[in-house]
């Protein structure tokens, strides 16, 4: 009796440790596979050929098709810039700088990577129709109420997915020196 | 209690095992993946026209500033060859396998040429094949070779703003993604028979439609 209830501990052990760590790991990944720059989350590999197993797990999960982040780049926010959960109740301002690519874009998605309908029907904003203002910066006013200037509509009652997207980056061999992560957008949260 | 420490040994190390299939088999058992996505909506070796910025697209993710076209291909019996204009630089087209990865990338930024034409060749065929396919652009032909039977080709147009949505999707529905012709005399007679060239489709809330005039395909 006392090795089945062994046995049995042993098994749901196994499973809940195996399966929950593959789904978090798939899910949220790790540094090695899937950085963090400020709020942004990049894989690295996905798209390419040599793409380590938990990226092509995270692909095939996803229902994405990548590019190599050689020739674009993809990063993924969930948060603001202190960490703190985006959501369509509270504005934010996304503070951006030219990025070093030959195009680039911010979009919003809800949760699931849908895109979040609006009477505007404005869901991006992307290097050739934004504004550089008099300091250097690009401003996106991000929040369920109309706001001057760029502003993108997150409607309500949905966690938010911001995607910055980067076509023709910075070279493999920058990238890994950080330099296309050094000024990637800042998301900054106004009121509720 | 001494007595259940070689279980939790052994459950540490089975639960590395389980860890392991379970990331290596995802890519093999995942049913919503984007090649199974795609597969539900259309047919091989055709080109397909993604809508712009649709409420229940296809795929997640997906950019609302792209204009995107697809073509899902299958060598098993025939080459495929596919020809679009890259419009600007931030163009760029992608030949994955299906389960995304990359094995050739174009971009407008690099491409010495407008006009595009590639022959996908599965490596197993590439020395006899590629010398038979009919090619009137001869030399401006690029071979790729795929190391897979199938996979998809994926061009993405960055549109500057809603105003040039419909040239956008008028340069896309130009392409082409078709069986190479080879030159076998029966072949060629068959394919000058056909009445109609291999237009690009537009997807619509999960089916397939023959495209018509460039200005009903953005919603």
């Amino acid at each position: 009796m006392k090795n089945l209830i062994h046995f049995l501990c042993f098994a749901m052990l196994s499973l809940v440790l195996g399966l929950g760590s593959a789904y978090y790991v798939i899910e949220h990944g790790f540094a090695f596979v899937a950085p963090n720059t400020g709020p942004w989350k990049t894989w690295i590999n996905a798209g390419s050929l040599t793409a380590d197993p938990y990226t092509r797990a995270r692909i095939a999960r996803l229902g994405d098709l990548p590019v190599n982040s050689a020739n674009g780049l993809t990063f993924v926010s969930t948060t603001d810039s202190l960490g703190r959960k985006l959501t369509a109740e509270c504005q934010y301002e996304i503070v951006a700088r030219p990025l070093a690519a030959v195009w680039w874009s911010i979009a919003l998605f809800d949760s699931d990577g849908q895109l979040i309908p609006n009477k505007a029907d404005r869901h991006a904003f992307n290097s050739q129709n934004l504004t550089v203002l008099p300091d250097g910066t690009q401003r996106i006013t991000l929040g369920p109420e109309a706001r001057p200037g760029h502003w993108l509509p997150s409607g309500n009652h949905h966690d938010l997915t911001l995607v910055l997207r980067l076509i023709r980056p910075l070279s493999i061999e920058q990238q890994r020196q950080g330099l296309a992560f050094q000024s990637l957008p800042a998301i900054q949260k106004g009121s509720c | 209690m001494r007595a259940f420490w070689p279980w939790l040994l052994a459950s540490v190390f089975c639960a590395g095992v389980i860890h392991a299939l379970t990331v290596f088999g995802v890519p093999f058992l995942a049913t919503r993946d984007a090649w199974s996505r795609l597969s539900a909506l259309s047919e091989a070796n055709q080109l397909y026209l993604l809508p712009i910025a649709a409420p229940d697209a296809p795929l997640p993710f997906m950019a609302p500033d792209i204009a995107y076209a697809f073509c899902r291909f299958d060598l098993t019996t025939r080459n495929v060859t596919l020809q679009t204009e890259l419009g600007d630089a931030s163009w760029s087209i992608a030949v994955s396998g299906r389960y995304g990865e990359n094995f050739y990338f174009m971009s407008g930024a690099e491409a010495k040429r407008r006009e595009l034409r590639l022959l996908l060749v599965p490596r197993a065929r590439l020395s006899e094949e590629t010398s038979t396919e009919r090619s009137e652009e001869g030399d401006e032909q690029i071979i790729v070779i795929s190391p897979h039977m199938t996979g998809i080709v994926v061009i993405r147009a960055p549109v500057r703003g809603p105003s040039f949505a419909d040239d956008t999707v008028r340069l896309l529905q130009s392409a082409k993604c078709q069986p190479a012709i080879e030159q076998d005399p029966n072949l060629l007679a068959a394919e000058e028979a056909k009445p109609e060239p291999n237009v690009p489709a537009v997807i619509r809330g999960g089916t397939k439609r023959p495209a018509r005039s460039p200005r009903t395909q953005v919603q």
